[in-house]
């Protein structure tokens, strides 16, 4: 086992956020964290990058506790988190300076190559799109050589059309470099479409509800993936649960008509 | 209109090339500027450190910020007894009283730049494995420098201004000191040249400021 999180609960004061999650992770394996707004899916990525510490529990990277961030669990936000004040070749010579490289400009060059970003090396992030800035997120934080790719609804602010397009790209350079990876999305499709198991956190407290293993062939585009038989009803399955968590313990959101 | 009391246009015009022509004005603008750089030049070494150790130390905030806050309220003219006593006539009470005048404006800038930095800038670089020293140069101080900039820039126009009062109690030379001598020889329209060239070479110098701060800052 890659990742261990055992029993892990956080509370803020008499909230509780969540409540003995445990689960670990495969060598390779891509998981999915799914779960209604507030139900604590980007905190307990916190956890596990080790930005913040859980009040119970314990998190167990290669049989390390998780105590402090480390190279080897890199977060991709959903705001990209680039730096403005440089350029997207320079955002990613960052990440291969901070793991003590020299002469990182070739090696940076390469990065971008791999997420189709060679045109955009001297553009400063705010000239480029969504989509674009994700990617150079996304070469940033491959940059870093991370042992595991903590992905925070990284996709989640994208039309749909360019993230789509995103994940079909994105997918393969990442199977190709066999990274182990952790998405937290709001999105069911994206949710089936990468993870090799979809974990369902409820909310207040979160907690692991259910476990789904996606039975499905991973064809390379998006579209054909959800024609395979059965990935309608499990899609429908998601959904509802979704809904009914969010129903249950949300009166204001009931619409009279 | 009396003319003594405001001198015509061409008074002051025939009054500028006069000055000019003795070289009595470029070397006035030359003394006054050096001393203005000197002055900020010291505040920008001394505070430019200060503001980070106060942004990024909550000890060294709780220790010396209220000290700071005590000293700001007085303003640069209230120094030049002291600075006259300690250092004599001359260049002394000129530098000090730059450097008081754009200590604070520097000083609190870098201080409100580097503490409203993204903490997620931060955390990112923590997380990549930065080194102190990285995340300082990379992270910190560009992160930070729009404010840092706008902070000199504020700091060398009120030393500007500092500069002035200093001169024209302190000083022989300068643009405050042909003010001062002016009116003790009733020559109000050189004043007048005087007050158009401090508020025009003033107006140089911030343009100047605002290329750096557009060069250097170029991707906000």
């Amino acid at each position: 086992m890659i990742l261990d999180v055992q029993n892990v609960s956080l509370n803020y004061g008499p909230l509780h956020v969540l409540k003995d999650i445990s689960f670990s992770l495969r060598e390779r394996e891509r998981l999915a964290l799914v779960g209604p707004s507030g139900c604590g899916k980007s905190t307990l990525i916190g956890l596990i990058a080790g930005l913040r510490q859980a009040c119970a529990g314990q998190i167990l990277h290669r049989g390390q506790r998780v105590e402090s961030p480390s190279r080897e669990r890199v977060v991709i936000f959903q705001n990209h988190a680039l730096f403005p004040w440089a350029t997207a070749l320079e955002n990613v010579e960052f990440a291969l300076r901070a793991r003590g490289r020299k002469n990182v400009r070739e090696e940076a060059l390469h990065w971008l190559e791999t997420m189709g970003l060679t045109p955009f090396a001297e553009t400063y992030p705010k000239q480029l799109s969504g989509g674009m800035a994700q990617r150079v997120g996304l070469a940033r934080a491959l940059a870093a050589d991370p042992d595991i790719l903590l992905l925070d609804e990284p996709f989640s602010s994208l039309d749909v059309l360019t993230r789509d397009r995103l994940l079909e790209e994105v997918l393969p350079a990442l199977t190709a470099l066999g990274k182990t990876l952790i998405l937290v999305t709001h999105s069911i499709d994206e949710a089936l479409f990468v993870g090799d198991r979809v974990l369902c956190l409820s909310p207040r407290p979160g907690r692991i509800e259910r476990v789904l293993e996606t039975p499905f062939d991973k064809p390379r585009r998006l579209i054909e993936f959800k024609r395979q038989s059965g990935f309608l009803e499990l899609e429908a399955r998601l959904y509802s649960w979704l809904r009914g968590q969010e129903d249950l313990r949300e009166p204001d959101s009931t619409i009279y008509i | 209109m009396n003319p003594f009391l405001l001198p015509s246009p061409t008074a002051v015009v025939i009054a500028f090339i006069e000055l000019l022509k003795s070289g009595e004005l470029l070397l006035d603008i030359w003394e006054s500027s050096s001393r203005v750089f000197a002055g900020f030049a010291l505040s920008v070494l001394i505070g430019t450190p200060l503001g980070l150790v106060l942004a990024l130390s909550p000890r060294w905030r709780w220790s010396v910020d209220p000290l700071l806050q005590f000293l700001r309220p007085i303003p640069p003219i209230a120094w030049i007894p002291l600075t006259i006593l300690w250092f004599g006539l001359g260049n002394g009470p000129a530098y000090s009283l730059t450097m008081i005048a754009s200590f604070f404006p520097v000083v609190l800038n870098v201080y409100f730049g580097v503490s409203r930095i993204d903490p997620q800038h931060l955390d990112v670089a923590r997380a990549f494995g930065a080194t102190a020293g990285q995340r300082l140069r990379e992270v910190i101080w560009p992160a930070a420098l729009p404010s840092i900039l706008t902070g000199y820039r504020i700091g060398f126009g009120t030393a500007w201004m500092a500069v002035m009062a200093a001169e024209m109690v302190a000083s022989h030379t300068g643009l405050g000191y042909l003010i001062q001598v002016s009116q003790n020889m009733l020559r109000t329209d050189r004043v007048l040249v005087g007050m158009v060239c401090i508020g025009f070479v003033g107006f140089l110098f911030d343009r100047a400021f605002l290329k750096l701060q557009e060069h250097w800052v170029r991707w906000a």
